[in-house]
């Protein structure tokens, strides 16, 4: 059983990281390479805050509105100009994100940070004791998948990117606003970078190159998601639990490898994506 | 070969140096005729150090421990005389490539008469090549995994042998551990101590459960978490690097199935352990240097590295390391009466050094690397080490390609 929570956490880690990316790939066609740069950022100003006596959870929601504020000036200052050159966008956000890297070195140190848990503690789920912070992630990741599923269907705000979404220059002629739509999408992507990455900083290493290790991975999971939702989860735990399979009954040195083959196989069997094949 | 002005400004340099050191030597500290008159000479030695990259974390007690050194030895060691050291800092950002880059910049640009360094193996690797031509010494401020030699390469860091033999010694015969569940990066270094330790422990009498190793970078360690709960050894080796230690350290003391299951580390400092928090604590650790010793010499070399760098001093085995490497330099620069690279590195063999960790010596036999005292430490509930043990001084075993 605990081995099947192990799974459960491994795919609500990577899925907190996808969020962001898969938004903001979703509706604006933009690959952010930023992605680590912003959630160093959120684990950063959350630290921060926790290290002045901030409460855990506020500081958490500091994090994601710190990066919040970044993506907004990222997006209007750079990301507009670049919406119909791809290539470039890549190049910008891969800068952004080196120029965060560094301007946190200067500003904290080279040098690991602690970051520590709410709370350290084991609660009995299913039968076994598992560390309860784990359950907050996933708890986390179903609460922001719930959210974000209710807004895009249930709300106008969701009906306005889902048109965007589907066809930019019709929703332009409708009168829609599209640069607010792009920037309030990349907001919201902004922001769920730094939540993810406030949050998941006490079970990480905390430095300036924080989460690299999750960036790559989360990248095939946007990929393999085909620009949905259920695509984003299915993904993620696809992608998490063939690493976490493969670590625990072979070798862990291979299992990024074999992760990476799975997911170009999958892309190949299903190149619009996970979900898209029920509409073929 | 070698550009004419690098050849011309590095015989400038050797007579200028020769001159000044002969003086100083004779007790001509205070000569007339050769010191004290004119500008200081300065000559160049680079400093190679990740300040970018995944190795950055370890760059500022780097930079610390070797101006420290330098700080000593131009103030202390050249006092009296007209010739200064001066470091030439390059970021080699963990990367090989640009590491050749930058020492090849060093050697042809900069002219420095050698270097102190503590880059990661491949990273090492690539400005071993860059400066074999010219046969710079090149003082390394950090260990390996027992298999690298170079002829004009000296290492002040640990080797397998003289960390994992006491560390396990000491856990099986004075702890009483006997099970033990190997967890390592899949990396040169650990996987040398890992191969001392697969010999170690059943020599020991005790038994290892598995050895399992995690790539570099890895953050998510629940598969080894759920393995080492089933194995419920006495002991985890860790012989993770870098930042990896954090995410393990948390997940394995935070899950019920293993939180009480000692632990002992080969690369755990004070930073890592502050970063990791209370799961760290009662940590074993072996090193070639913990802040925690209390010896005298130790003591001083704190006060100074305190005094010198305040609320922002990292006194870690990376500093100490990199801190013996310069003086050694100089020691050696100033038995061979110069810079001529064959000559400093011929006398790195005949001099030693006393530091924080006590008689620094390179034997001959040794392939470049130092004979060091094992450091026994465990974590304190402040994230500081506590000395606990320390060995007489190891020689260090070297497997070289080609001996």
């Amino acid at each position: 059983m605990s081995f099947f929570l192990d799974l459960l956490i491994e795919s609500s880690v990577l899925l907190l990281v996808v969020l962001g990316l898969g938004i903001i790939l979703g509706l604006m066609d933009v690959i952010n390479l930023a992605q680590s740069g912003f959630m160093a950022v959120g684990v950063y100003a959350a630290l921060t805050a926790a290290h002045r006596g901030v409460n855990f959870w506020l500081a958490v929601l500091v994090g994601a509105a710190a990066t919040g504020v970044l993506g907004l000036l990222a997006e209007w200052a750079i990301i507009r100009r670049l919406y119909a050159r791809p290539l470039e966008t890549l190049l910008a956000t891969w800068g952004i994100s080196l120029v965060l890297v560094q301007l946190i070195s200067i500003y904290f140190g080279h040098g690991p940070q602690s970051f520590d848990e709410p709370f350290v503690t084991a609660v009995p789920v299913l039968g076994v004791q598992y560390p309860a912070y784990r359950l907050v992630i996933f708890v986390a990741a179903f609460a922001v998948v719930a959210v974000l599923y209710l807004v895009v269907r249930f709300t106008r705000w969701g009906l306005i990117a889902r048109m965007v979404m589907a066809n930019q220059a019709l929703a332009a002629g409708l009168g829609i606003n599209t640069v607010r739509v792009r920037q309030v999408t990349f907001l919201i992507g902004s922001l769920l970078a730094g939540f993810a990455g406030a949050l998941l900083g006490p079970i990480q290493g905390v430095s300036p190159y924080y989460a690299t290790a999750l960036i790559a991975p989360a990248f095939l999971a946007v990929l393999l998601a085909g620009r949905t939702l259920l695509g984003l989860v299915l993904a993620s735990a696809v992608l998490a639990v063939t690493a976490t399979v493969f670590s625990r009954y072979f070798n862990p040195v291979y299992a990024t490898a074999v992760t990476v083959a799975v997911a170009v196989v999958l892309l190949r069997l299903f190149p619009e994506g996970l979900t898209r094949w029920r509409r073929s | 070969m070698i550009p004419k002005r690098v050849a011309s400004g590095r015989l400038r340099a050797v007579v200028a140096l020769s001159v000044a050191l002969v003086a100083t030597a004779c007790g001509g500290g205070n000569s007339p005729s050769s010191t004290n008159s004119g500008p200081a000479q300065v000559y160049k030695v680079g400093l190679v150090v990740p300040v970018t990259g995944g190795g950055s974390a370890n760059a500022d007690p780097v930079i610390q421990g070797a101006n420290l050194a330098l700080d000593e030895i131009n103030s202390k060691h050249l006092a009296g005389t007209n010739v200064k050291l001066q470091f030439v800092q390059v970021d080699d950002a963990t990367d090989p490539k640009t590491a050749q880059q930058v020492c090849t910049q060093l050697v042809t640009q900069d002219q420095v008469v050698a270097i102190v360094g503590s880059e990661n193996t491949p990273s090492r690797a690539a400005c071993e090549s860059a400066i074999q031509s010219q046969n710079l010494p090149y003082f390394a401020g950090n260990g390996t995994g027992g298999n690298v030699c170079y002829s004009n390469m000296f290492f002040f860091g640990i080797a397998p042998n003289q960390q994992v033999s006491p560390l396990v010694d000491y856990l099986t015969q004075k702890q009483n551990l006997k099970k033990f569940y190997i967890l390592a990066s899949d990396y040169a270094p650990p996987k040398g101590s890992v191969a001392v330790a697969a010999k170690q422990v059943p020599a020991d009498g005790g038994t290892i459960v598995a050895t399992t190793y995690e790539p570099l970078n890895t953050s998510q360690f629940s598969s080894d978490v759920a393995k080492i709960a089933a194995a419920q050894p006495d002991l985890v080796l860790s012989g993770l690097v870098g930042n990896d230690q954090i995410p393990f350290h948390k997940q394995l003391g935070d899950d019920p199935r293993t939180k009480s299951i000692k632990v002992a580390s080969f690369q755990m400092n004070e930073a890592i352990a502050a970063a990791v928090g209370s799961e760290s604590v009662g940590v074993f650790v072996a090193s070639d240097y913990i802040s925690g010793d209390s010896s005298a010499a130790n003591n001083a070399w704190l006060a100074a590295f305190n005094k010198k760098y305040g609320s922002s001093a990292k006194p870690s085995f990376f500093a100490a390391e990199t801190y013996d490497a310069t003086l050694m330099m100089a020691a050696a620069i100033k038995k061979a009466g110069g810079t001529d690279a064959g000559k400093v590195i011929s006398a790195v063999t005949q001099v030693s050094v006393d530091t924080e960790r006590g008689h620094i010596v390179i034997k001959d036999g040794s392939h470049g690397y130092a004979t060091l005292a094992a450091h026994i430490g465990r974590v304190n509930s402040n994230f500081g080490i506590d000395q606990i043990d320390v060995t007489p001084p190891v020689d260090p075993v070297v497997a070289c390609p080609s001996s």
